[in-house]
């Protein structure tokens, strides 16, 4: 038996670097994530409102989710919901992003570039003035630019169409937002389609619309179906637009909206804190849903390589 | 030669004309608020003046407030400019620093719990973090109430309800998740062999990441900075929910405020104001471009 | 520096990569790691460097435990296939970067790095990124950089496989001279046998994560002890195919197909026969002789330049053996070979083990 010492190292590694690597992060998503979920979800079992305040609420247990079932408002705003998701995700924010990417990619590369960048200005307009652009474009006369250019040409009577048409327009402010999304990773995705099959498929004879429905949907299924899921998820849950907009008003507050009014933002003074989390923590449950269905469905794991340096 | 069909040149400028017919909304749009920042009125995208002829409407009078310390405004433009700045600057290196940190260990490190943290920041990519608004008010009321970092720190105010740091450190966090995701995927790019050279040289996991590993994803930071801080030039929501004094207000703020004033809205101020935001990162987005689109090409990567 | 691997075992998530591996090396031999790939010998290789941890069994350098010293406490240096150079540091950070981390003082640096520089041929290169050197000199550089820290041991992770043809076999040379003058203990993976057999000490053979011969390049070329061995080692390989052993007249016989009988000497007789045995011969020690009553038909001549290798059936057993260029032979010829059955090897076909050599 030979005799064996442990080489003494100088400074012994704890193995525990990777803690102080994901301390900040970790603090930062406990604070910001975790912690305000467990508020949400704690806060909407109680009648805790700026009339209570902080001190003389009661526990209520599931009185604000009943409530919410027999709310006369919650069909309205749920229904209300669930059009809009549906309306601007499939003809904006999937479509309209498809079709953009499409066409994009199909003429001149430079027209490309100033096409898709026009696209993404709305992306990084800030809010208000992105939607004050909107209610001028659709405001009454002599301001608005629409009834100018179009409507009275056109032998139109001008009107204010926001206000006569108002789910139409918070379609189409949030839409074209959303559409950049799409058409970024479709764009990509269309340009990784490898050349030879495109000159093979046009070989054959196919003419756009063909190769479109045979050659590039198939290529980009993936990628669309990410969107759709990513995109639902973020129509459901933002209102920031709608709130600069209409703040709600002629039957636009979407459930996200509403209850942020309810406990944030309310005209009366009368945050009722309580209320207003019941009917967030419905979406935080259907978030947390909808993400681990998309997780699963992107192959979660093929994502994740083992690190290849080890521990001694 | 013959000339091209008159049905060649059809197909030829249809896509264009779509194209074009799609982007009307943006490009009217647009163009109106250019127009506007110069003219006393607009009928449409007709500069008008007090008289309300057509074309004589031209002024540069909406953009007194450039220089006429606060008078038109209420408040200096440039304060607000700066309240801005310090917002998508902190947002900026808060992110990119914290999700350089977080994005190693995950790549390169074998941890227990790593690959449920893993899941965490992509059920968090999609979470809606907008909902979490109003629980968020209570945990900055919470850290308000803590000596120092709460309210008493120089420049930022501290970390709590009502300062500029405490919107930093939210923002910061609802971008964490795609930042994490971002950074963990460039760093699965850079080959093991150099990790293990450094190792073998005598560097310490620090110094590995710091030395060594950084320096191989700059178009990852690059993409990420950018992103960030036009992120968080633009930001609205968080600012106005979390931030009241009138000194602490930002220019999306200011512009809501002047929006909803009750008092007859002055739209060339407002629309000058508004294009005196957007114009940098106009100009920004220009110049970094292709970068950018590294983000987004890279996020889906093992799903084409 | 000795380096001692006692029973080292390795396992991934249920697969055992490398199984009980036991190898001593003497302080300043040359040691190399042959297997085909995926046979475990790289992951050996980041054990003893301290990438990896090993499941079970013990490192020692110079009788000392050090599976849980980290890489940069082991006083070794390493150079991978890819180079693994900083490619945002120049040649002169590069080579010198570990003693910068020693925080040696500037001057030190300078000269070591000249020093370095001289040896391996690159001292006009300091100033230049390794994106801008050919992969030779990138090489180099990766050879250099392991070089300066003076280490008590070096090791190769298949460090010429990312070359062209002509470069590796200079550098070959190259290094084993280094390794000879330096005498520096060297552990050196590869997947290549004449790297293997024209470098090393000693060669370790790997299969499968199992060792299956670890001694001399002759031993393992001329007393093969398992069929693998046989097959893997020599350039070209060796022939094999099945036979019968036919005892009569107090000598012994082995059959190749019909009417082909071969007389095996008293020194290669197979020390047991079982039911199913393969006979091996090198093409080397099969000869153009056209006095020999072996008959053939030539059925390809490949010309290798100071060798023609020439493919011929004898019976249905497909032969190569080689021969001077100047005999002319050609396609369809028919002409006559003789083995030296001095050469002949036998195999277990079920065990794979030779029946000369245990």
């Amino acid at each position: 038996m030979k005799k064996r010492e442990e080489i003494q190292t100088l400074k012994q590694s704890t193995g525990l670097e990777w803690l102080w690597f994901l301390l900040p992060s970790m603090i930062l998503i406990i604070l910001f994530f975790f912690l305000p979920v467990l508020i949400t979800l704690f806060v909407s079992g109680t009648n805790m409102s700026s009339s209570t305040g902080f001190h003389n609420w009661k526990w209520v247990g599931f009185r604000n989710y009943k409530l919410i079932a027999v709310h006369p408002e919650t069909s309205k705003h749920l229904w209300l919901t669930i059009k809009y998701v549906a309306v601007t995700l499939v003809f904006f924010n999937v479509g309209m992003a498809l079709v953009i990417s499409l066409i994009t990619t199909h003429i001149s590369r430079r027209a490309g570039y100033f096409f898709r960048a026009l696209w993404l200005l709305p992306r990084i307009t800030p809010t208000v003035i992105y939607v004050m652009m909107w209610k001028f474009l659709a405001a009454n006369a002599p301001y608005g630019v629409l009834n100018q250019i179009f409507f009275q040409p056109l032998g139109i009577k001008p009107q204010d169409w926001l206000s006569a048409a108002p789910f139409l327009f918070i379609v189409l402010v949030n839409g074209y937002i959303g559409a950049s999304f799409g058409m970024i990773i479709f764009t990509s995705a269309i340009e990784a389609i490898p050349k030879d099959i495109t000159i093979a498929s046009q070989v054959d004879g196919a003419n756009f619309l063909q190769r479109v429905r045979y050659v590039i949907i198939p290529y980009i299924k993936w990628p669309l179906l990410f969107v759709t899921t990513y995109q639902t998820l973020s129509l459901l849950t933002s209102f920031e637009q709608i709130l600069v907009l209409t703040n709600g008003e002629f039957n636009t507050e979407v459930w996200s909206l509403w209850a942020y009014h309810r406990a944030l933002d309310n005209y009366w003074g009368n945050f009722q804190w309580g209320f207003g989390n019941a009917l967030a923590a419905v979406l935080v449950v259907i978030g947390i849903i909808l993400g681990i269905v998309y997780m699963r469905y992107f192959k979660f794991n093929e994502l994740v390589q083992e690190p290849k340096i080890e521990n001694l | 030669m013959e000339s091209i069909s008159t049905k060649q040149k059809i197909s030829k400028g249809f896509p264009y004309l779509l194209l074009i017919i799609l982007s009307l909304p943006i490009i009217l749009g647009y163009l109106w608020i250019v127009i506007s920042t110069f003219s006393t009125r607009c009928y449409g995208l007709v500069p008008v003046d007090q008289q309300e002829r057509y074309f004589r409407g031209l002024t540069l009078s909406n953009w007194s407030f450039l220089t006429d310390k606060s008078k038109t405004l209420n408040t200096s433009i440039w304060l607000l400019t700066l309240n801005t700045f310090i917002i998508a600057i902190g947002l900026t290196v808060g992110v990119v620093l914290i999700s350089m940190m977080a994005g190693y260990a995950l790549s390169r490190i074998k941890f227990p719990g790593r690959k449920p943290f893993l899941s965490l920041t992509l059920i968090l990519h999609s979470f809606p973090s907008v909902t979490l608004l109003i629980s968020i008010y209570f945990v900055l009321r919470w850290i308000q109430a803590i000596p120092v970092l709460g309210r008493g720190l120089p420049i930022i105010g501290g970390f709590g309800y009502n300062t500029l740091g405490g919107v930093i450190l939210v923002s910061i966090s609802l971008q964490l998740p795609l930042g994490i995701w971002l950074m963990k995927g460039f760093f699965d790019n850079v080959s093991w062999d150099l990790e293990r050279a450094a190792l073998i040289d005598g560097c310490s996991r620090w110094r590995t990441w710091w030395q060594i590993m950084v320096p191989q994803i700059r178009p990852g930071i690059a993409a990420l900075s950018i992103f960030s801080f036009m992120e968080g030039w633009k930001s609205f929501l968080i600012p106005y929910s979390f931030m009241t004094s009138h000194a602490k207000a930002t220019l999306s703020t200011l512009l809501n405020e002047m929006l909803s004033e009750s008092s007859p809205v002055n739209y060339g101020t407002l629309a000058a104001v508004g294009l005196f935001q957007l114009l940098p990162v106009i100009l920004f987005y220009i110049f970094t471009q292709k970068y950018l689109l590294n983000i987004f090409a890279g996020g889906v990567k093992g799903t084409a | 520096m000795r380096v001692d691997l006692v029973n080292l075992t390795k396992k991934f998530m249920g697969v055992t990569a490398v199984n009980k591996i036991n190898i001593d090396i003497k302080d300043g031999e040359f040691v190399a790691l042959l297997g085909p790939s995926g046979c475990g010998k790289t992951t050996t290789l980041l054990m003893i460097a301290g990438i990896y941890k090993p499941t079970e069994g013990e490192i020692l350098f110079d009788g000392r435990l050090v599976n849980h010293v980290p890489p940069k406490d082991r006083d070794i240096g390493m150079v991978f296939q890819s180079y693994a150079l900083y490619p945002h540091m120049t040649v002169y950070q590069n080579l010198v970067f570990s003693l910068m981390l020693k925080k040696r003082p500037k001057k030190e640096l300078i000269a070591e790095a000249k020093r370095v520089a001289d040896i391996m041929g690159i001292g006009h290169l300091l100033n230049r990124k390794p994106a801008q050197l050919s992969g030779g000199q990138q090489q180099r550089v990766a050879l250099g950089r392991a070089l300066i820290k003076k280490p008590k041991l070096l090791l190769f992770d298949e460090p010429l496989s990312n070359l062209d043809a002509r470069l590796r076999i200079s550098m070959r040379s190259e290094i084993k001279k280094l390794q000879n003058d330096l005498g520096i203990t060297s552990i050196y993976v590869t997947h290549d046998q004449i790297e293997a057999m024209t470098m090393a000490d000693r060669i370790a053979v790997i299969k499968d994560g199992i060792l299956q011969a670890y001694t001399e390049p002759e031993e393992l070329h001329d007393r093969p002890k398992t069929l693998f061995i046989a097959e893997f080692i020599g350039n070209p390989p060796m022939n094999l195919f099945d036979t019968t052993i036919e005892t009569s007249g107090g000598k012994m016989f082995a059959h190749l197909g019909q009417n082909v009988k071969i007389e095996i000497p008293k020194e290669r007789q197979p020390k047991t026969i079982p039911t199913s045995l393969k006979m091996g011969i090198r093409p080397q020690d099969i000869h153009f002789d056209n006095s020999s009553e072996l008959k053939t038909e030539i059925l390809l001549v490949e010309p290798m330049g100071r060798d023609d290798l020439i493919v011929c059936k004898l019976g249905d057993t497909e032969i190569h053996f080689l021969t001077d260029p100047a005999n002319k032979l050609k396609r369809n010829d028919r002409i006559g070979i003789k083995f030296d059955t001095e050469k002949l090897q036998f195999f277990d076909n079920e065990t794979g083990k030779s029946l000369l050599w245990d």
